[in-house]
């Protein structure tokens, strides 16, 4: 017998939660993420009939494009940006010493990047999304995302070793500075 | 040594969740509530239905709005090796003169989920003036003998919001009175019956419309002028984008791709331009921008001035 439509959503809802509000959790302070968690699944409740068989990947895709919008609304562009460099509220991790060190500047560094940058290393070192699913919640192709990260990960490496080093990585090929 | 450790395994334990995503029991309890609050939540048939982007997108390609298709200035790059800042406002240099009327003709080719109808392809002729005239007609197939759709011709006043117009449907065979007015909302389309170079040069003042690389076009050297993807507010399932490809040598528009992704479905309206140019105001080209004769069309309750529509209103008697 085909489930309700209640109970549909309740499975998918159990299912994913903790991974729908994990992934805002990783980009947004407590209370914004809660209330971007809370609209993801309002929008996967309207729209029950078009969440597709895997529906991690379009629900993160639904959370990024919520948190985006809060960020717009209230011009928080700047937020994620301080909170990974801060990187002070949510760990559980409690990491110390040399590996709280490490972490930090590793979210401080990945704070530096573009956004979609950011965001495709995310959905794969945090998020453990192979790359098609990762492409699905990004909303490219899964070439696309291949190119986006593999870029990606070149950005966060120079920006581990050296800003300067980013930098000359988002210029084209062959650009050179006149003075 | 930690120079040398993987960067994604490095990111990896920078992980701020790296304990994991369980909740604690309190946590536990908000999500049941929120679980509660959402099936508590009652669904019309409206919500359930395709995303609103689709429908307008599939709306506009059927031609049932009174004009949706969009047009884009060209913008001339050949004198530099890559495109920057200033570029829209060269383009507003060479457009936006007060006696031009800017004329195109346009393939339109929308592609949509199956459950949204059709793919379908319309073509359209328009002509446009600064001094807000407007002229639309709507065709099924290109050339001469085309069967034409539909037709409209109004004009915009200064302090007006809605622009007053004729328009004349081939279905009923009848001219109406309607208003037209233009909001993309947040997506950086362009008013298809007004000044693109404008247009153009607002959208890129407000960081909408960016240029973005050279490319090629059917052979023909091009410039990509893009938006960010963009969710709209009262959507967030839905992506769109915009993509105009500019000519460089002539200053000829190519081609507009407005696409929107919901996750589950993907629609696309590529409108091609094989004719943009701008035209010398003068009578001839005045009449251009007048409603074509329907002889015999049926009139419905129209009684808008010619001072309004800047061309004599058939359905009024002198």
């Amino acid at each position: 017998m085909k489930p309700t439509r209640e109970k549909r959503f309740e499975g998918l809802f159990r299912e994913h939660y903790a991974a729908v509000r994990g992934y805002a959790l990783r980009r947004a302070p407590a209370d914004q993420a809660q209330d971007a968690v809370a609209e993801t699944f309002l929008v996967a409740w309207r729209r029950l009939d078009d969440v597709p068989d895997d529906p991690l990947p379009w629900l993160y895709g639904v959370a990024r494009r919520v948190l985006a919008n809060q960020r717009r609304s209230a011009s928080r562009g700047a937020a994620l940006e301080r909170r990974l460099a801060a990187a002070e509220t949510v760990s559980r991790s409690g990491d110390p010493g040399e590996r709280a060190g490490e972490a930090e500047a590793v979210r401080a560094a990945l704070g530096r990047l573009k956004e979609r940058d950011r965001e495709a290393l995310m959905l794969v070192a945090w998020h453990g999304l192979s790359g098609e699913r990762a492409a699905r919640a990004a909303g490219c192709s899964r070439a696309t995302f291949a190119v986006r990260l593999h870029r990606a990960r070149a950005r966060l490496a120079a920006e581990l070793e050296s800003p300067d080093a980013a930098d000359r990585l988002s210029r084209p090929d062959g650009a050179m500075e006149l003075n | 040594m930690r120079e040398s450790r993987d960067t994604m395994e490095r990111l990896a334990a920078a992980d701020p969740l790296s304990g994991g995503e369980r909740l604690t029991p309190d946590e536990e309890r908000e999500a049941e509530a929120l679980l509660a609050r959402l099936l508590a939540t009652p669904v019309s048939a409206e919500d359930r239905r395709a995303p609103r982007a689709l429908r307008r997108l599939a709306l506009a390609a059927a031609g049932v709005a009174a004009v949706a298709a969009g047009a884009f200035v060209a913008v001339n790059l050949a004198d530099s090796g890559a495109p920057g800042p200033g570029v829209v406002d060269r383009a507003v240099a060479a457009v936006a003169a007060e006696d031009v009327v800017f004329h195109y003709v346009e393939r339109m080719e929308a592609t949509v989920p199956s459950r949204m109808g059709e793919d379908m392809t319309v073509y359209s002729e328009s002509w446009n003036t600064a001094d807000g005239r407007f002229h639309q007609k709507r065709y099924t197939s290109p050339g001469p003998g085309a069967e034409l759709l539909s037709d409209f011709a109004g004009r915009r006043l200064p302090g007006r919001d809605l622009a007053r117009a004729l328009a004349w449907d081939a279905r009923e065979d009848t001219i109406r009175e309607m208003g037209y007015s233009f909001d993309s909302g947040p997506v950086p389309n362009l008013d298809p019956l007004a000044d693109p170079g404008a247009q153009l040069r607002a959208l890129e003042e407000q960081g909408r419309l960016r240029p973005a690389g050279p490319t090629e076009v059917d052979g023909r050297r091009a410039y990509r002028l893009e938006s960010d993807p963009i969710s709209r507010p009262d959507e967030p399932e839905s992506e769109e984008r915009v993509i105009f490809l500019v000519d460089a040598e002539t200053y000829l528009p190519l081609q507009k791709r407005h696409s929107i992704d919901t996750g589950v479905g993907r629609a696309t309206l590529v409108s091609r331009y094989t004719v943009y140019e701008r035209l010398p105001l003068n009578a001839r080209t005045s009449e251009l921008l007048a409603l074509d004769p329907h002889p015999g069309a049926k009139c419905s309750r129209t009684t808008v001035s010619a001072d309004e529509l800047g061309f004599t209103n058939p359905c009024v008697r002198p």
